[in-house]
């Protein structure tokens, strides 16, 4: 049931951010909504379902919109493992912890996503990507992120807290 | 055997699956000539349910913008505010008319002028990342539509002269959408001519929506409103096609070219109707 309401949530998304949240950017740069759910959801649940989770989203949105596939799959598997780690690190009621984590997967992506552009043959400085997006895209992804990060906490219902119980029939 | 995978067996698998997505990406890097099953099927299903809400957002940004405008007003004005607010409505009803009017009326005109035959389409979907300038289109295989079709827009220079402003061209096609790719994007070259000169040269898309360009030659004389069209040298776009005018020319003095920067004939930031070219006339 929970698996089914986040693949949901995903195809939702996918809609949504190639379509009406296009009409949302701040000087033409625009949120990367996937991203977002990504490490909300890898802090949340674990290196396991980030991992999975980054294959789905970069998946899907390789095979729609870009020629190359596997590029934006390699990285959100990667981010997502990676922040999936953090799972048992951080004190997860914090709004600090999604924006800052956020922000740290957002120059990760357009890092590595410069970096495999480089061997691709599409040669783009750095200083430009920082310049023009990441400055406006990683404000901008970050204070969604604490927005979304408390819905998604409603989601993924594991007690912070385990007590054992007894089992009752 | 069994230990070491119960010890190492997550980062094991991290490892294949990172082995296999290289794989994949080395396999779909180069040109394909064929786009496969499962992409197909995918966009197939997707694309119809982009279109309603591209449409939903097309008419929230054309009837919206002035009114989340407004919010930033001091509160003093609030009957004011009413009051243009009902004025910028009409305004604005008048003025989305006046606005299809005249995409109609270039539509009509290079309908019935031009050489080659077109088919319509709806934008129904937006590259969703920041990198690239890519949209899809709602025509595919279907109606006609092959790989390495040309894009246009019908855009009006000076003196009711229509002609085809160059948008793109087709990079993906499945049964019903179409990728096009724009010539602001990074990974797009046009190779132009000037149109006051004759001479060459070739443009590129830039990261920061701007597109960038040289002249072969540098010892020719380029002013900024010279307009470009394509040359059709390399065969990738047809010879003729309306770019855009130079609005900025750089020559620096360790440079053997001479740099030009382009504003496009075409809007990119409102594209929702555009045609692909599937043919000549006879």
């Amino acid at each position: 049931m929970k698996s089914l309401k986040i693949l949901a949530i995903i195809i939702l998304n996918l809609i949504f951010q190639s379509t009406l949240i296009q009409y949302f950017g701040i000087s033409d740069v625009v949120p990367n909504t996937g991203l977002i759910l990504l490490v909300s959801f890898a802090l949340l649940d674990g290196e396991r379902m980030g991992a999975i989770l980054g294959l789905i989203i970069g998946l899907l949105q390789d095979v729609l919109f870009c020629d190359v596939i596997g590029v934006h799959t390699l990285i959100y598997f990667f981010i997502g493992y990676l922040m999936g780690k953090m799972n048992q690190k951080v004190f997860k009621d914090n709004f600090i912890v999604p924006f800052l984590f956020t922000a740290i997967a957002t120059i990760g992506f357009h890092f590595f996503y410069d970096l495999f552009m480089y061997f691709l043959g599409i040669d783009v400085e750095l200083i430009d990507v920082f310049e023009k997006v990441i400055s406006i895209e990683l404000l901008y992804n970050s204070s969604i992120a604490i927005f979304v990060y408390k819905q998604i906490a409603r989601i993924s219902n594991k007690p912070r807290l385990r007590f054992k119980m007894k089992k009752r029939r | 055997m069994m230990s070491i995978f119960k010890k190492y067996g997550n980062r094991m698998i991290v490892a294949l699956v990172t082995i296999i997505l290289i794989i994949v990406i080395s396999m779909t890097a180069g040109s394909r000539e064929k786009i496969s099953v499962v992409e197909d099927k995918i966009g197939n299903i997707i694309s119809p349910i982009q279109k309603i809400f591209m449409d939903i957002g097309e008419m929230i940004s054309r009837n919206v913008d002035s009114i989340v405008n407004f919010a930033s007003l001091k509160e003093e004005n609030i009957k004011l505010k009413r009051k243009i607010s009902e004025l910028e409505n009409n305004n604005r009803n008048m003025q989305n008319i006046i606005y299809k009017e005249e995409t109609l009326k270039n539509e009509a005109i290079l309908r019935e002028k031009s050489e080659y035959i077109f088919t319509k389409g709806h934008v129904v979907a937006k590259d969703p990342g920041n990198w690239f300038n890519r949209f899809m289109i709602d025509m595919g295989k279907n109606d006609g539509i092959e790989k390495g079709d040309i894009v246009v827009q019908a855009v009006e220079v000076e003196g009711n002269v229509v002609v085809e402003g160059l948008i793109g061209r087709v990079i993906d096609v499945g049964e019903n959408w179409a990728k096009v790719i724009t010539i602001i994007d990074e990974g797009n070259k046009v190779s132009f001519r000037v149109i006051r000169t004759q001479e060459g040269g070739v443009i590129s898309g830039s990261f920061n929506r701007k597109i960038n360009g040289y002249l072969f030659n540098s010892e020719t004389d380029v002013i900024s409103g010279d307009k470009l069209v394509t040359s059709g040298l390399g065969e990738i776009f047809t010879k003729g096609f309306y770019i855009g005018d130079v609005s900025d020319v750089s020559k620096e003095k360790d440079d053997l070219i001479n740099k030009i920067i382009v504003e496009p004939a075409v809007d990119f930031k409102n594209i929702y109707e555009v045609f692909v070219i599937t043919g000549k006339r006879e």
